[in-house]
């Protein structure tokens, strides 16, 4: 192939390009209109006085939204201190759990294994509102169905939702019944690994726990790298959840106040474009900064030795 | 191997087809019997005509297996019919508070069965057979090994299964409950209340909503194709100075938060930061809603075109045509062909899967979107999507959780159904995404 391209160069070359760009055209109207247009609107909006609802041309104002994000919000600070708080539950069970539940499925004791793969994926299909509103009866203090089932065995339940000491655990149980699509993805995974390397190390004396960690974990660390970036993004995104259930005073207003619902509020509520331009900035800014922080850490253990990379 | 020794039992398409006729026929003399009984329902034609029409349908399936698929199709049609019609005299009865006799469920569970036979499996033998000897070792293999850690690994799984299963079973139960019932707190309804559903609909208005969110669905899927197929084909076949640079940008907008480009996007729409075409403009013979003077708010427009570009399905679908061998390329260039050509004539025949995937994913994300259409439908007359259409209707029913559990099952619904038909593909699908992550 590099031979003949070398042979009929140029207007081979020409030819490409030409139908290259005509067939990406539309994606690239698509990313400008919809991607770095924004983005870079975003960023001029954020030296202005922008709102919505005034209809006064738009003026720069002096720096005035990027001093007010560092000198006077505080919510700012308590949205990403929530965020904190929620990721240290959130990312180590969104790689454990579906890890565990994949390894379970992968077994080769368990019979019937497309019943309970498919079970659990289905929660993953449903919409996002709607397990919102399922989950805030399943979560009730007095009718819901855990409080229920705690108090049958003797356990008086906590307020989930309003409790701060409860609100992250419940947002995790809610974000836990979608981890289908980290577990399918974890399974396949695993059915990938060559079953040659099990039996070497079976042959060299080594127990089922000691094969998971020794030969499955390190074989599908790239899946496991690929599932904690989807994760990392997702909490930065993290939104529905937390503003419907603030929206009808069913959650902890201030345990809830992510960076996300503040965002909303300030650019939505209070028509207040320059500043919300500054929040999406700044969110931009650190799922970056966590995003680039994984790619760095992923040459110390994620073995791609056994994929080949295109 | 034990095909040939049994040559009276039907296969699996004539099961098929035996069962469709079966439903007619119990269809045509429920509805003898409704006619004769003085129900007050009448001889109705809508359901004499379904009737004789799943039978003509199920005969010729039966004595001519290869056009069985589209017999069944057919059935399944009117099928569906039946359901929706049977669905609009049940709203009327609870409207009226009346019972509904056995003969009318009877009737009701013939059509259903003529909907569902299109779900058992018409595939050729040979698949099947395949199938067979795998699942026979695995079986055998299993079956000397039944020891304890599997009694264990069945309790452990049994139990995750259970507790992933309970939103559901707790919102199915209170979604027939009387609203005492739910205040009570009982565990399972008493008798199964199941005009809230039709309460729900109604009140709702989600006849309204599903059409919408349907129609955004479908052409946010079509616009996502055409990009999609054209991008992932050109990064993938076309080599050409830039498509590495381009391909770089794809991947950085995937690690993009939604949220960050909202703001911005939510202004775009509305005519603030460039100046965009009318809708009309644009699209002129398609209605797409009109939006107010240059700004795309309450239209289709603004619900599907930002969608239509997704850097995902993009790159899944790259990753599939990356795998196409280059010889095909270099044979249709030697017949002939174009980029274009060989794109539609052999590249797409080969990645149906991949496709089927990404018209699943792209039908999942459209119906579950929440965030966007909060942002651009204001007016509730024109193209709220369903979900939203929950969300206000939960401001509606306030505390009347029973009828927001049955809003809430509409919703997913859909969704549910659409998994379980495409299972398979689905799950193969998702499972590859992340393969070459």
């Amino acid at each position: 192939m590099a031979v003949q391209k070398k042979r009929t160069m140029s207007p081979l070359m020409r030819q490409q390009r030409r139908w290259g760009l005509i067939f990406l055209s539309p994606w690239v109207f698509g990313f400008l209109a919809f991607g770095l247009i924004p983005i870079i609107a975003s960023l001029i909006f954020s030296f202005t006085d922008f709102r919505l609802t005034s209809g006064e041309a738009i003026q720069f104002n002096n720096f005035e939204n990027w001093r007010r994000l560092f000198t006077q919000d505080t919510v700012i600070k308590d949205a990403i201190l929530n965020t904190l708080r929620f990721a240290a539950i959130a990312l180590p069970l969104s790689i454990v759990m579906p890890l565990l539940l994949a390894a379970l499925l992968n077994s080769k004791y368990l019979f019937g294994k497309s019943i309970f793969r498919t079970l659990f994926y289905m929660p993953y299909v449903v919409p996002i509102i709607s397990a919102i509103y399922i989950w805030r009866g399943m979560l009730g203090t007095e009718a819901g169905w855990i409080n229920r089932i705690l108090a049958e065995i003797g356990i008086k339940g906590p307020n989930w939702l309003q409790d701060a000491a409860f609100i992250y655990p419940a947002l995790n149980i809610i974000g836990l019944w979608t981890l289908g699509n980290a577990m399918l993805i974890m399974l396949a995974a695993m059915q990938g690994v060559p079953t040659e390397l099990y039996e070497a190390a079976k042959v060299d004396g080594a127990g089922p726990i000691r094969r998971f960690f020794s030969i499955t974990i390190p074989m599908i660390s790239p899946v496991i790298f690929y599932n904690l970036i989807l994760s990392v993004i997702g909490i930065f995104r993290y939104f529905e959840v937390p503003y419907i259930l603030r929206e009808d005073q069913s959650a902890n207003q201030a345990a809830t106040m992510f960076p996300n619902v503040y965002l909303y509020k300030e650019g939505f509520a209070l028509n207040d474009m320059g500043y919300a331009s500054v929040l999406a900035w700044v969110i931009f800014v650190l799922a970056m900064g966590a995003t680039i922080l994984i790619f760095m850490s992923a040459r110390f253990w994620v073995y791609y030795g056994a994929e080949e990379r295109d | 191997m034990d095909n040939t020794k049994r040559p009276f039992i039907p296969s699996r398409a004539a099961f098929a087809d035996l069962f469709t006729i079966g439903c007619s026929v119990m269809l045509l003399i429920t509805s003898w019997y409704m006619w004769q009984s003085v129900d007050g329902m009448g001889m109705n034609l809508n359901i004499v005509v379904t009737a004789i029409a799943g039978l003509i349908f199920g005969l010729i399936g039966y004595y001519n297996p290869n056009l069985s698929r589209w017999t069944s199709i057919g059935a399944a049609v009117i099928g569906l019919n039946g359901i929706l019609y049977y669905l609009t005299i049940y709203a009327e009865t609870c409207q009226f508070e009346g019972t509904l006799t056995f003969s009318f469920w009877l009737a009701a569970l013939a059509t259903s069965g003529l909907f569902g036979q299109v779900v058992v499996s018409r595939a050729p033998s040979q698949v099947k057979q395949s199938m067979t000897t795998q699942d026979l070792t695995r079986g055998k293999r299993v079956r000397q090994r039944v020891s304890t850690s599997s009694i264990v690994l069945y309790t452990v799984m049994t139990f995750l299964a259970f507790i992933a299963m309970m939103p559901f079973l707790w919102m199915i139960s209170t979604s027939f409950m009387t609203l005492g019932e739910t205040i009570n707190r009982t565990w399972i309804p008493s008798e199964l209340q199941v005009c809230n559903y039709y309460e729900a609909w109604d009140t709702a208005s989600f006849n309204i909503y599903f059409t919408n969110s349907l129609i955004i669905a479908l052409t946010t899927i079509a616009g996502l194709l055409v990009v999609s197929i054209l991008a992932a084909y050109a990064f993938a076949k076309i080599k050409f100075i830039g498509s590495g640079t381009l391909f770089t940008i794809l991947l950085a907008t995937l690690m993009v938060p939604q949220i960050v480009v909202m703001i911005p996007n939510f202004l775009v729409v509305n005519g603030q930061v460039f100046p965009i075409p009318e809708t009309r403009s644009v699209f002129p013979f398609i209605e797409f809603g009109m939006g107010r003077d240059f700004s795309w708010m309450d239209t289709l427009a603004v619900l599907s075109v930002p969608f239509m570009g997704s850097a995902f399905s993009i790159f899944l679908l790259r990753q599939f045509f990356v795998q196409i061998p280059h010889e095909l390329w270099e044979a249709a260039r030697i017949d002939g062909a174009g980029h274009l050509r060989f794109l539609i004539q052999i590249v797409l025949p080969i990645s149906r899967p991949a496709i089927l995937t990404v018209t699943l994913l792209t039908f999942i994300a459209s119906w579950n979107s929440l965030l966007w259409p909060l942002l651009v439908t204001q007016d509730p007359e024109k193209w709220r999507p369903i979900t939203y259409g929950l969300q206000a209707f939960s401001d509606e029913a306030g505390t009347q959780i029973h009828l927001l559990m049955a809003g809430a099952f509409i919703t997913i619904l859909p969704m549910l159904i659409l998994y379980f038909l495409t299972q398979k593909t689905f799950t193969e699908g998702i499972a590859t995404t992340g393969l070459k992550g």
